[in-house]
């Protein structure tokens, strides 16, 4: 019963980020306007790519534990960008230092331990989410006084982003687990995970669904 | 066997910690998106009280503009009365009494006769003047008689045909009179300078309340309505302070190539 719920969710999530995909590229001609649109349509893009990725790779019983060190990077990049596009000048400095100290760090410790690209890399998890979180904080700052934009997919990225972080956190020790135990946590991150997609869809329904019944 | 257990207790207490932890870290978030959300809310509201608050002084010094430019208008049209035309008035008797004298000459005659030509146009002109500045029949006759010497005036002198139905506003002060005056006059302004007008309709009507309802019909040029919300020349401006010193709402329709309409209608108080 408990499995079948969570297979639910689990398609819910994959259906729900599919649908974003589609009504985000539905939109693609406005984008013009909305630049930072455009790139996390492409963040959009590579997670459902990686997300069918690891789940045929997990019906096989693969190791996919690699491919995380490629949703953490390319989430950072991809994110970065995104608050990029949205900052003032002294931010977006800000937001670039901390891009080139980010990879430097990373690419270094890859360098200076090649294993680590087998299990969850902590201190990948961490300097790649947490300054997510701080940029998402610095949007809101931003947004108190002028009418703000992007702040259903700011919301989206604030929860989602540090609840997860805290569940990779120990994703190391929940995958020595048997499923049974460990299963309970991922439940809660694939809800985590549908409410992440919901905020995104309320952003589209937002930005695009009015003024499609303009044009 | 027990060595076993104790794992599991372990794995149990910190699948424990962590859920609690992801749930705390969740309500976290969402109190900082609540917190927020009702700061913008409360900023925004200050932010437009004070706008609101500019607005209303602007809106004072507007009006106070336009009073004490009717003050001013009425006191240079009194004293071009009393101090001008007056005292031509007296020339002009003096100089009728010289031409009766018969110990002038021709030349003499001539030159006075000049002097009471120029005399009499100067009066006709500082009494149009005056005229213009405040029309004498507004505080003697009232509004509608007012406006229809207005009509008349303009259906004489230009190509415009103004149709008219004008209600008796008893009801208006003096003072609040000379807006809707000034208000119809500073439409034809437009209508006939701006638009091209050749016809107008123009109704007045009294409602329920002591309130009234002015339309203003023209078949002139027309123009883009959102391009006079967003900046309106000073004769507009004038229009929309005026109105708002009679508590009206100002309404316009209008299309290019398809006239205009102005409807200026008392705010229903109740």
């Amino acid at each position: 019963m408990t499995e079948l719920v969570d297979d639910i969710i689990k398609y819910l999530g994959i259906l729900l980020l599919f649908i974003n995909f589609i009504l985000f590229t539905k939109s693609h001609k406005y984008f013009k306007m909305f630049m930072a649109f455009r790139i996390f349509h492409l963040y959009l893009i590579v997670s459902l790519i990686l997300l069918i990725i690891t789940n045929i790779m997990n019906e096989y019983k693969e190791n996919n534990l690699y491919l995380s060190h490629f949703y953490f990077i390319t989430q950072f990049i991809l994110i970065s960008l995104f608050y990029f596009n949205l900052f003032k000048l002294k931010q977006r400095k800000f937001i670039v230092s901390i891009f080139i100290a980010v990879l430097l760090m990373i690419g270094i410790q890859y360098i200076i331990h090649p294993k680590i690209l087998f299990e969850f890399n902590l201190l990948e998890v961490f300097i790649t989410s947490f300054p997510l979180v701080i940029y998402s904080v610095i949007h809101l700052y931003n947004s108190l006084t002028t009418k703000g934009k992007y702040l259903y997919i700011n919301a989206a990225i604030l929860t989602y982003i540090s609840a997860s972080t805290l569940i990779f956190f120990l994703g190391n020790y929940l995958a020595n687990f048997d499923n049974t135990v460990a299963v309970n946590i991922w439940f809660i991150h694939k809800i985590l995970y549908l409410v992440f997609l919901i905020l995104i869809l309320l952003e589209w329904k937002n930005t695009f669904s009015k003024r499609k019944t303009k044009t | 066997m027990e060595e076993h257990f104790l794992e599991t207790q372990d794995q149990d207490l910190v699948i424990a910690a962590l859920a609690y932890g992801i749930i705390f870290l969740v309500l976290l978030t969402t109190g900082l998106l609540l917190f927020f959300h009702y700061s913008r809310r409360k900023i925004i509201q200050k932010e437009l009280e004070k706008a609101a608050l500019r607005l209303e002084h602007q809106k004072t010094i507007l009006q106070a503009t336009i009073s004490t430019q009717e003050e001013e208008r009425k006191r240079i049209a009194q004293d071009l009365h009393d101090a001008i035309s007056a005292r031509l008035n007296v020339v002009s008797l003096t100089a009728n009494l010289l031409l009766d004298d018969d110990d002038l000459n021709e030349a003499q005659k001539l030159s006075v006769e000049h002097i009471l030509g120029i005399t009499s146009t100067t009066l006709e002109s500082s009494r149009k003047i005056a005229h213009d500045l405040l029309p004498p029949i507004l505080d003697k006759f009232g509004l509608k008689v007012a406006l229809e010497e207005l009509f008349d005036d303009f259906t004489k002198s230009k190509q415009l045909q103004i149709k008219h139905s004008i209600d008796d506003l008893g009801f208006l002060s003096k003072t609040n009179e000379l807006h809707v005056f000034r208000i119809v006059q500073e439409l034809i302004n437009n209508a006939t300078r701006h638009g091209d007008a050749s016809r107008m309709k123009i109704k007045l009507q009294k409602e329920e309340g002591n309130r009234f309802t002015l339309t203003c019909k023209d078949n002139g040029n027309g123009f883009d309505v959102s391009k006079i919300k967003k900046k309106s020349g000073i004769g507009l401006q004038n229009i929309k302070s005026r109105t708002s010193i009679l508590e009206c709402d100002l309404h316009v329709e209008s299309e290019i190539d398809k006239g205009s309409l102005f409807t200026i209608q008392s705010k229903n108080n109740e």
